[in-house]
C-alpha cells in the first residue's frame, strides 16, 4: 500500500520544520510589528510541535508555556501599550539588512559546523527499528535532576564526567527564590499609592488627618491580658530551660500534673523549649502590633499557634498533644478576633 | 481501537471483496483518529449549541422569565440551532480600518487553542485522545494561549472599543496564570504526577477519596481554582473584555456571522475544559461517588489489557460521571454569571493578587506539611478502597526512576558505551507504571484502556 509506505514520523517531521522556517523568514519579511509576533509565534509552536513529536512533551509543552507565552507577553506590553504609528510599521534600511545578513549568516555557518561535528548525526540510521521513542518519560528524569540526581550522569563512562550528578538543586532553588521575589516586586511596583500625587495641580495631596480611633476596654483588657499570659510563659519557658524539672529523687514534683508536664518536657528534644519560648515572645510582639492598629498582627497571631502545633508534632510528643495545644493557643485569638469585630464601629475597620 | 477495526470491521470487509487486512493496517489507525477526532469536536461544537440553551434558560429562570420556549418543540431546545443558521446566512463584514489578515484569523487561533486542550483532557479512564505524561502542565500552557486570538481580533479590528477589550482580558489572563498554576500543583503534589489519567485514577472508590477532601488546603484551593477559571475563561463578573455597557461588546465589537461564533465556541469550549479539569483535579474525573462497577466487577482490574463488554460499559459510564461532573461546573459558571455584578477592572486586579495568590501559596504550603507529616484524610477513616492509594501511585513512580537509574547504573559497570542510553529509555518504556501498551504511536488505543496503569 502506499500510504503505508509513507514514513509518517519524517513527514510530520518536515511539516512542522517547514512551517518553523518558513514563519521565521516571514518575521523576517514583514513590516509590520504585530504580524511579525503573530508569525514568531506560529515559528514558536511549530518548534514546541518538533519536541513534541521527539517525545519530549515537558521540554515541548515548556516551549509553549515560556516562548509562546512570553512572545504572547512581549506583543502586549511591548507593543499594543508602547507603539506610536511609527513603529507599528518598521522599515528595513539597506545598511541594516547587509549587518543582519552578515551577523545571521555567520551564527548560522556556526551552527551548521556544530551540528555536522557530531559523528553520529551525520548519517541516517539503519536500525531504525530498534529505536524506541521515549514516550514522554523524560519529564521524570528532569525532575529528578532538578531535586536530587541526574539520571543520564550515573552512567557516566569515568570518573571525570561524574562530577556534577548532583543534579541541579542550587540553580533550581535560586531561581525559585528569584522568581518570587520578581512576584512580590512586581505587585509592590503596582499597588494603588495611597497618598498619590493631585494630577490636576501636580502637588502632593494633604495627608488625612489621623481618625480618632477609640479601642473598648473589652479588647484594651484582652490585648493587655494576651501579652502578660505569653510573656509568663514565655519567661515560663526559659526558666525551664535554665532550671529543668527533676522525674525522679525527691526534688520531683508531687502535683500530678507537673510530674507529667516535666516528663514531657524530658521526652521532647532540646531545641523545643527555646523555640516555644521566642515564639510565645513573638506573640508578645504581634499583639503590640495589634495595639498599634495594624492588621498584619492579627494573622500572626493565628500562624503562630499553627507553628507551634507543626513544631510539636514533629517531636515525639504525638500529634494530640499538638493539637491540644494548638487549640489552647488558638481559643484566645478567636476570642480577640471576635472582640474585634464587635462594637461599632468595629475595631477592625479602623485598623490599617 | 485501531486493531480492533482491523480485525473486526476492515478485514471483513475485505474478506467480503476477496482481499485481506492485516491487524496492523494504516486503515485501522486512520479511522481510529478519525473517530476520536470527531467525537472531540463534538464536544466542543455540539457542546457550544447546548450550552448557549442551556445559558439561555438558566438566565431566564434566575431572572423569572421562561426564556427559549418555541423553537423545536418542548423546551425551545433548537433555539441555538435556529441562531446558528441565522448567523451563517449573515454578511461578514472586515472594517475598513482593519488589518485584514489577523483580523480573519484571530478567531481560528482563539478557537484553535481552546480545541487543542482537548487533546489532553482524559474522558475516562485512558480514553484521552493522547496521553501526556504532563498532561497538566500541557492543558495550563495550552489555555494561556487561547487569550491570543483575543488581543489579535482587539489590534486587528482597528476599533478602540477593540482594543480595550483585548488589552483589559490580557492584563487579566496573564496575571490569573499565577494562581491558576498555584492551585493546579497541590493535586499534583499530593498525587505525585502530572498525567490527569493517573490523577483520576488515583480517586478511585468512595467520594471521600476524591481530592477535594483530602484536607483542609485543598477543599479551599478548590474555591480558589474555581474563582481563577472563571476570570481565565472571560466570564462574568470577570468578563471585562467584553463588558457591554462600557466597550459595546469589547474585543468581538466588529465581528459578524460565523466568524464570531467562533468565539463562542472558544468560550464555551473553554469553560467545559477548566471544569472537566476541575472535576478530574478534585471531584474524582470518572469515577463515581459509589464505585458500583468496581463492586460487581464489570470495571478493568488494574493492569488489564484486554477488552471485554463489561469493561467498555463501565468506561462509558465513566464519560457519563466526567461530563456530568463538568456541565453542572459549567452551570455553576452560569449561575455565578447571572447573580454576581461585574466587577471593576482595579477589583479584578486586586482580587487576584491580593486574594487569590495568597490563598493559593497558603494552601500550597498547608497541604504540603499535611503530606510531610502524613495528617490522615477522611477517607482513611473506613477502609473501603478500590485501587491503589496516593502512596502506592508515588511509589509506583519512585520505583520506575529507580530502576531506570540502576539500569543505566549497571549499563555503565558492565562498560555498555553511547548505546545504553537509547537502551535505558527502551527498558524504562518497559518497566515504568504509565507505560502504553504501544499499539501506534500517536494514535491512542481505546480497547486497552487499563495499559496506562499497568503495575509491574
Amino acid at each position: 500500500m502506499l500510504l503505508a509506505a509513507i514514513d509518517w514520523h519524517a513527514l510530520l517531521f518536515l511539516l512542522f520544520a517547514l512551517v518553523a522556517c518558513g514563519f521565521g523568514a516571514a518575521v523576517l519579511l514583514t513590516s509590520n510589528v504585530v504580524r511579525m509576533a503573530f508569525y514568531l509565534t506560529l515559528c514558536l509552536g511549530a518548534t514546541s510541535g518538533l519536541f513534541f513529536l521527539a517525545g519530549a512533551q515537558f521540554v515541548g509543552a515548556m516551549q509553549l508555556m515560556i516562548y509562546v507565552g512570553g512572545t504572547l507577553v512581549l506583543l502586549i506590553f511591548g507593543v499594543m501599550l508602547t507603539a506610536q504609528a511609527r513603529f507599528i510599521s518598521m522599515k528595513t534600511g539597506a545598511g541594516e539588512w547587509i549587518l543582519g545578513a552578515i551577523v545571521g549568516s555567520s551564527l548560522l555557518l556556526l551552527l551548521v559546523r556544530a551540528g555536522f561535528s557530531v559523528e553520529s548525526w551525520r548519517l541516517p540510521r539503519l536500525d531504525r527499528d530498534k529505536i524506541t521513542l521515549a514516550e514522554g518519560q523524560t519529564s521524570t528524569a528532569i525532575g529528578l535532576a532538578l531535586t536530587s540526581v541526574r539520571v543520564d550522569k550515573l552512567s557516566a563512562p569515568n570518573e571525570k564526567l561524574k562530577p556534577g550528578m548532583s543534579g541541579y538543586l542550587l540553580p533550581f532553588v535560586i531561581v525559585s527564590m528569584h522568581l518570587l521575589v520578581v512576584l512580590i516586586g512586581a505587585g509592590y511596583m503596582a499597588r494603588t499609592k495611597r497618598l498619590g500625587v493631585n494630577r490636576a495641580t501636580d502637588r502632593p495631596v494633604a495627608q488625612a488627618p489621623p481618625r480618632d480611633r477609640d479601642r473598648s476596654f473589652f479588647v484594651s483588657a484582652g490585648l493587655a491580658s494576651g501579652m502578660i499570659v505569653n510573656l509568663l510563659l514565655a519567661v515560663g519557658c526559659c526558666w525551664l530551660v535554665a532550671k529543668p524539672l527533676a522525674i525522679t529523687g525527691n526534688a520531683a514534683p508531687t502535683n500530678q500534673f507537673l510530674l507529667q508536664l516535666a516528663k514531657a518536657i524530658d521526652a521532647a528534644p532540646s531545641w523545643l523549649l527555646p523555640t516555644l519560648g521566642l515564639l510565645f515572645l513573638a506573640n508578645v510582639l504581634l499583639l503590640v502590633v495589634v495595639w498599634y492598629w495594624q492588621k498584619w498582627g492579627v494573622v500572626g497571631l493565628v500562624i503562630v499557634p499553627l507553628v507551634m502545633a507543626f513544631l510539636i508534632a514533629s517531636t515525639s510528643l504525638g500529634q494530640a498533644a499538638a493539637v491540644t495545644i494548638a487549640l489552647i493557643a488558638l481559643a484566645p485569638v478567636v476570642l480577640l478576633i471576635l472582640l474585634l469585630c464587635s462594637g461599632r464601629p468595629t475595631a477592625w475597620s479602623q485598623m490599617e | 481501537m485501531a486493531q480492533f477495526l482491523n480485525v473486526e470491521v476492515f478485514s471483513r470487509l475485505a474478506g467480503l471483496a476477496g482481499g485481506s487486512v492485516s491487524a496492523d493496517s494504516w486503515m485501522g489507525y486512520a479511522a481510529a483518529a478519525a473517530i476520536h477526532i470527531l467525537f472531540l469536536i463534538h464536544v466542543v461544537a455540539v457542546g457550544a449549541l447546548v450550552f448557549i440553551w442551556l445559558e439561555r434558560k438558566v438566565a431566564g429562570r434566575i431572572q423569572d422569565r421562561l426564556g427559549p420556549t418555541r423553537v423545536g418543540g418542548k423546551f425551545g431546545w433548537l433555539q441555538t440551532l435556529a441562531d446558528g443558521i441565522k448567523l451563517i446566512a449573515k454578511e461578514d463584514i472586515t472594517p475598513k480600518d482593519a488589518d485584514p489578515l489577523l483580523f480573519k484569523l484571530a478567531p481560528y487561533v482563539s478557537f484553535a487553542a481552546s480545541f487543542t486542550a482537548y487533546m489532553a483532557l482524559p474522558f475516562a479512564n485512558g480514553w484521552a485522545a493522547q496521553e501526556i505524561n504532563v498532561a497538566v502542565f500541557f492543558i495550563v500552557a495550552v489555555l494561556g494561549l487561547e487569550v491570543f486570538g483575543v488581543i489579535l481580533a482587539g489590534y486587528a479590528s482597528g476599533s478602540k472599543w477593540s482594543l480595550f477589550g483585548g488589552m483589559r482580558e490580557a492584563a487579566q489572563v496573564v496575571s490569573y496564570e499565577v494562581p491558576i498554576g498555584l492551585c493546579i500543583v497541590v493535586p499534583v503534589l499530593i498525587v505525585g504526577s502530572m498525567n490527569l489519567v493517573t490523577i483520576g485514577e488515583a480517586q478511585v472508590g468512595f467520594f471521600s477519596n476524591w481530592l477535594i477532601f483530602h484536607d483542609p488546603f485543598t477543599f479551599l484551593v478548590f474555591f480558589v481554582y474555581f474563582t481563577c477559571a472563571v476570570a481565565s475563561v472571560n466570564r462574568a463578573p470577570f468578563d471585562l473584555a467584553e463588558a457591554e455597557s462600557e466597550l459595546v461588546a469589547g474585543f468581538h465589537t466588529e465581528y459578524s456571522g460565523l466568524r464570531w461564533s467562533f468565539f463562542f465556541m472558544a468560550e464555551y469550549g473553554s469553560m467545559f475544559l477548566v471544569s472537566g479539569l476541575a472535576a478530574i483535579l478534585f471531584f474524582g474525573g470518572w469515577n463515581g461517588p459509589i464505585p458500583i462497577f468496581h463492586m460487581i466487577g464489570w470495571a478493568y482490574e488494574q493492569g488489564e489489557t484486554g477488552w471485554r463488554i463489561t469493561g467498555y460499559i463501565a468506561q462509558v459510564a465513566g464519560v457519563l460521571n466526567f461530563m456530568l461532573k463538568a456541565v453542572l461546573g459549567v452551570t455553576v459558571m452560569m449561575w455565578v454569571r447571572w447573580t454576581l455584578p461585574r466587577l471593576r477592572i482595579d477589583q479584578v486586579m486586586t482580587t487576584c493578587l491580593k486574594y487569590c495568590v495568597p490563598l493559593a501559596a497558603f494552601c500550597f504550603i498547608g497541604a504540603m506539611l499535611w503530606k510531610v507529616y502524613d495528617v490522615s484524610s477522611p477517607h482513611d477513616l473506613h477502609g473501603y478502597t478500590y485501587g491503589r492509594s496516593f502512596a502506592e501511585t508515588r511509589e509506583n513512580w519512585v520505583l520506575a526512576s529507580e530502576d531506570n537509574a540502576s539500569r543505566a547504573v549497571g549499563n555503565a559497570l558492565r562498560g555498555v558505551p553511547e548505546s545504553g542510553t537509547t537502551e535505558a529509555q527502551a527498558n524504562s518504556n518497559r518497566t515504568s507504571p504509565h507505560a502504553h501498551a504501544s499499539v501506534g504511536r500517536g494514535t491512542p488505543d481505546v480497547t486497552a484502556p487499563l495499559a496506562a496503569q499497568e503495575v509491574n
